[in-house]
């Protein structure tokens, strides 16, 4: 089953890369998404009663790999289709050719598969391949349109990523050799296996691993201070990549933390591993703050708020206990939803105004009703405005900094969360509402349309309650982390 | 022959040319000798690996060793030339610091090391050396990568790194199982023809294979 749903990315990229009619590539592109999704289905549905392994104990699913892997599939699936459209006016204005749309939609579904790859490996180091191959198929995207700050942006990702994924692979290294010990002769490299023989690890040596493993993967995660990649990679990829870097990427890379986490408490205890995620999810919090009142360009605007948020799941993890993990992890699903809807329209912001400076853009909500009033929507609840599905999250984590006593976290994070509302209606204000300055032309796809409007009501809903199969999801992959 | 090998204590000696051929980029000022030095670095490693597989009779050791030759020690090498061929770069460093003060901070880096490290916390078995000196190589690699201005030094102080890790990893467990190496050697493989892609960009792009041009992104 997990094989299926890795294959079938692969093919689709092979397909779209083959093929030279534009319309055959988009239906490919779109057939393929959907057949993911479809067929991602069953394994997610199988793992809330029990794990899959797969390909002797490479591949390995649980509760949380599901539920990473549903959040994947669905940003891909909607990038999929807003690709689409986006793609099609590039290629309507000239920007790019069929030649450049081919190799977009075989990148874009490569990366699809290296995303998914990560979510169900188990083998430490192939996790670390995979995510490797995340860092080289998506720098090739980020430099897509080959201007200057587009490979100088994808240079920088690519650079900053290796080096930090090579501490990463050290990292790898000191607990297989933390393993060796334990075992003898042949040590395990399974994150399965090493769970088991967790406790009996040697403290200093898997402490010393996870400085290692919380840099390289940190790095990729988008952690303050070793975030400059990550405000010129999100600006300059086509805005649908930006979508897939910002929604998933990040917590892909996250996730390879938590799971190390989960190994690492099980040795040396929680305190450890919860006061570096709390010193860095306040330090990314902190820094993107400063960042997002000062921004003069709406896609970078909106990537500080991938550090922002990044940081307030990893503050999440710190805080611990079950609803900190919680409260963490349904903030992930509850980001990727609201900042691909944020990218998307403001995508539909630059087709129309050919410019990403905030000074140049006025009156969306006159020209665009509906990607105008979804945009302004949406960036009230990535403010953290209540009825909000992101205010819910946030509740959640602030409730248990309150039960767990973390005054400080709790402080921290309301004076930054308050700043960053103001900036944010600040910058969204300016954007939204005004006279437009140039004239209405063409009126919005129906398409686009129709996957901004689902989305939103997907962010409202999810506002008020969760539905009950995210629920067993959620509450199967806290008791994984926490461990009961 | 294995007396031989502890006798004249090989092991140790093809280490401490592995350090000396990652200090020595300090002091070259040609594009040309760096992939000339990381070639050798390369082969050291690859021999060093291949030695210690004939003590300890490991046949997964030995693959690793022909796939180390092959790939860092052939390939890469051939593809860092043509790439330097093709972009028609003037062969010159001209790094940020001097030479000199380069070295220095050089030896600075393996003294801090080897005392930072002196307590062992890692017994490898091979060598009570290989430790300290791949961390060395890392960390110069680094340094080198940090102190250059051409796109071409940075991905060869990436690749000193990536030796320098293959090194620790080797020294802390024999090396990784051998299907997992060869996964990180095919990343790596196309890590090095992506960063050789957008070296050939950035000379197109800002006429200069200098870093130091790309500063449009910036806040």
């Amino acid at each position: 089953m997990i094989g299926a749903v890795l294959l079938i990315p692969v093919l689709t990229a092979l397909l779209c890369y083959s093929v030279k009619n534009r319309r055959a590539i988009e239906y490919i592109n779109l057939f393929g998404a959907f057949l993911l999704a479809g067929v991602s289905i069953p394994p997610i549905i199988a793992t809330l009663s029990s794990p899959i392994f797969s390909l002797g104990s490479v591949l390995y699913m649980d509760a949380l790999s599901s539920y990473i892997m549903a959040i994947v599939v669905l940003i891909s699936l909607v990038t999929a289709i807003y690709s689409v459209d986006y793609m099609g006016q590039e290629i309507g204005s000239g920007i790019i050719t069929i030649k450049d749309l081919r190799h977009y939609y075989a990148l874009m579904h490569l990366f699809i598969f290296t995303m998914l790859l990560t979510t169900v490996s188990n083998n430490l180091a192939v996790f670390w391949i995979a995510i490797e191959g995340t860092t080289l198929v998506s720098a090739l995207l980020v430099g897509f349109y080959k201007s200057r700050q587009a490979i100088e942006a994808a240079w920088k990702y690519i650079i900053l990523c290796t080096v930090g994924i090579t501490f990463a692979l050290l990292g790898i290294f000191i607990a297989y050799y933390a393993s060796v010990s334990v075992m003898g002769g042949k040590g395990t490299l399974n994150w399965t296996e090493l769970k088991d023989i967790a406790d009996r690890l040697n403290p200093s040596t898997m402490k010393l691993a996870f400085i290692f493993i919380l840099v390289g993967y940190g790095t990729k995660a988008g952690f303050a201070p070793v975030h400059n990649w990550l405000p010129d990679a999100h600006s300059q990829a086509p805005t649908p990549i930006s979508a897939l870097l910002s929604g998933i990427l990040l917590k892909c890379s996250f996730i390879g933390i938590i799971r190390f986490i989960i190994i690492v408490n099980r040795s040396t205890g929680v305190a450890y591993t919860s006061q570096l995620m709390l010193f860095f999810g306040l330090l990314s919090m902190g820094i993107a703050t400063a960042f997002i009142l000062l921004q003069t360009n709406y896609k970078r605007l909106l990537a500080y708020h991938s550090i922002e948020h990044i940081g307030i799941i990893a503050t999440g993890v710190g805080i611990g206990g079950f609803w900190g993990v919680y409260g963490s992890l349904l903030h992930i699903f509850n980001h990727a939803i609201v900042k691909t809807l944020l990218f998307f329209t403001t995508g539909e912001v630059r087709l129309r105004y050919h410019s990403t400076k905030i000074e140049k853009v006025k009156g969306v909500m006159t020209l665009m009703p509906v990607a105008g009033t979804i945009m302004l929507l949406a960036a009230l609840a990535i403010a953290g405005t209540p009825p909000f599905n992101i205010f819910l999250s946030e509740f959640i984590i602030l409730k248990a900094a309150a039960d767990y006593g973390k005054w400080t976290t709790l402080a921290l994070f309301i004076v930054f969360a308050t700043i960053i509302f103001g900036g944010v209606l600040h910058h969204f204000g300016s954007m939204a509402f005004g006279k437009p300055d140039i004239s209405g032309g063409e009126k919005e796809g129906k398409t686009v349309s129709a996957v901004l409007i689902i989305m939103a009501v997907v962010m409202f809903v999810c506002g008020l309650y969760i539905p009950a199969f995210l629920e067993d999801l959620l509450h199967n992959s806290v008791r994984i982390i926490i461990g009961i | 022959m294995k007396s031989w090998i502890q006798v004249f204590s090989i092991i140790d000696l093809i280490s401490v040319g592995i350090l000396l051929t990652a200090i020595v980029m300090n002091a070259l000022t040609r594009l040309e000798s760096y992939v000339r030095v990381y070639t050798f670095n390369s082969w050291l490693l690859s021999s060093l690996i291949a030695i210690v597989a004939f003590m300890i009779g490991e046949t997964h050791l030995y693959i690793a060793s022909v796939t180390t030759l092959l790939s860092k020690g052939i390939v890469i090498p051939l593809f860092l030339k043509k790439i330097v061929r093709q972009m028609k770069v003037t062969h010159d460093i001209e790094p940020y610091i001097s030479n000199t003060l380069s070295l220095a901070i050089s030896g600075i880096l393996v003294a801090v090391v080897y005392t930072s490290l002196r307590e062992g916390i890692f017994i490898t078995g091979v060598s009570k050396n290989v430790l300290q000196i791949s961390v060395a190589v890392i960390l110069i690699g680094l340094f080198i990568m940090i102190t250059r201005r051409k796109a071409i030094t940075q991905v060869i102080g990436l690749l000193f790194m990536e030796n320098g890790l293959f090194l620790a990893g080797f020294s802390l467990t024999y090396g990784m199982p051998i299907i997992i190496e060869l996964g990180v050697l095919f990343d790596m493989l196309m890590g090095v023809i992506i960063l050789g892609i957008f070296s050939v960009q950035i000379k197109r792009a800002f006429t200069s294979a200098d870093l130091d041009k790309l500063t449009t992104l910036k806040g």
